[in-house]
């Protein structure tokens, strides 16, 4: 038995099935399939964590499982590959703190589902604060620069949303 | 280091301190020490970032997820000492003194060539020369042709195009995550190659015994290394399997 599959699974429940269905929800916008797409991870894990070797790399890997379950969820009800699109606008425009501070979880989750979907996986994964941009790069499978400038362009759009949202 | 270039570095990094190794982060904070436009951007940032991340740390999963987690514990598989054993024909993953086994495959290929017959001398040339197109191949980083994380799919996808096709693979190969697959011709013979990681890259490399004048039968595995590469050789209901890892034959030991 590999050193992994002696972490406590109860454990490793407790400390990711938040920022993991956090991280869900974001990019369901669905209390139902936030909460399906943490069990199908956990499961996985279950199935699949005793291969493992790495301890350091499960909260990664977890990561990456939803992902890829999210992924092909979508995949199967819509064959639609996501596309990111060019912006032209780099600057990101000032957000001013009444808006910010009126934020709430929804309305967070409302602002990243109008990003554009390459960006909201790095966004999210960035805002959750549980991995660094070179695990976000690993997560996704994407190179570190293309991560730092989605998060960039990111940022930007979701700035614009927030903008757009404020009555003033 | 440019302001703008810290700024990329900042934005993508958690300036509050959660990721302090980071060297390039510390240099763009440093930078904007001495940078007022840069710190001033760094501020609003930072607040902005602040705020958001606190919002979306707000959603609280449903009351019951936890539970419901907490259920999916693996339980312990030990059979029950009533349990009837009837006795049946096991592949080599499910059969006892495995790993011994393969190291004394692996002392005795050494010798192979003084010991066998002829035609099993052209099977070990055969699996050899196969060994060193199938490493070449994996050093060469292929593209993959499809991206599936879907081994049924896979299956089914090598099959309806007349490839090789992976028939049941051992309990912690067939664990591994997939990625996708290619094909290539060998010696004018299909030859499937599937790309898997868990936290390490794999490709599994499949191709029909039949495709040797004399094919190497490899019931219990071969575990060699070459250079930078260690493989794993087996065969299995007419496939002959490679399994490749960049790394050493221990790392690779561990899925039998």
């Amino acid at each position: 038995m590999s050193e992994h599959a002696k972490l406590d699974f109860k454990q490793l429940v407790e400390q990711y099935y938040k920022p993991l269905y956090r991280f869900a929800y974001s990019l369901a916008k669905n209390e139902h399939e936030a909460s399906d797409l943490t069990q199908q991870t956990f499961t996985i894990y279950a199935q699949k964590g005793d291969s493992l070797r790495d301890a350091s790399k499960i909260k990664s890997w977890l990561f990456t499982t939803l992902y890829r379950e999210f992924l092909r969820l979508r995949r199967r009800a819509a064959n639609v590959t996501p596309q990111e699109n060019e912006i032209l606008e780099i600057e990101a425009p000032n957000v001013e703190p009444g808006v910010a501070n009126t934020l709430d979880g929804h309305t967070a989750v409302e602002a990243l589902q109008q990003v554009d979907e390459a960006y909201r996986a790095p966004l999210t994964l960035f805002y959750l604060k549980d991995l660094s941009y070179k695990e976000i790069a690993a997560t996704l499978d994407i190179p570190i620069g293309t991560v730092m400038s989605r998060l960039s362009r990111g940022k930007v759009q979701l700035k614009k949303c927030l903008l757009q949202r404020s009555p003033s | 280091m440019t302001i703008e270039e810290a700024k990329s570095i900042l934005a993508a990094a958690h300036p509050d301190g959660s990721h302090p190794d980071d060297a390039e982060v510390a240099q763009a904070l440093k930078l904007a020490e001495t940078e007022p436009e840069l710190a001033a951007w760094l501020a609003e940032e930072s607040a902005f970032d602040s705020t958001f991340s606190k919002a979306l740390e707000s959603i609280e999963p449903p009351t019951d997820l936890k539970d419901k987690l907490l259920a999916l514990e693996p339980a312990s598989h030990e059979p029950a000492q009533e349990d009837k054993v009837i006795p049946m024909p096991t592949p080599w993953w499910k059969s006892k003194g495995l790993l011994s086994a393969a190291a004394t495959v692996a002392i005795l290929f050494g010798f192979a060539a003084i010991l066998l017959k002829p035609t099993q001398v052209q099977a070990e040339a055969n699996l050899t020369h196969f060994h060193d197109s199938v490493a070449n191949h994996f050093r060469s980083n292929p593209k993959l042709h499809v991206t599936s994380d879907d081994l049924d799919k896979i299956r089914s996808q090598l099959g309806e195009q007349g490839q090789p096709v992976p028939g049941e693979l051992p309990p912690k190969v067939d664990a591994l995550l997939e990625l996708g697959y290619g094909t290539f011709d060998y010696q004018g013979h299909p030859v499937a190659y599937i790309s898997m990681h868990d936290d390490d890259a794999y490709h599994l490399y499949v191709v029909s015994q039949a495709t040797f004048d004399q094919a190497p039968s490899i019931e219990q595995p071969q575990v060699v290394a070459d250079s930078d590469l260690a493989l794993m050789t087996w065969t299995d209901q007419g496939n002959l399997y490679v399994l490749i890892l960049r790394g050493n034959v221990e790392e690779l030991k561990q899925l039998l």
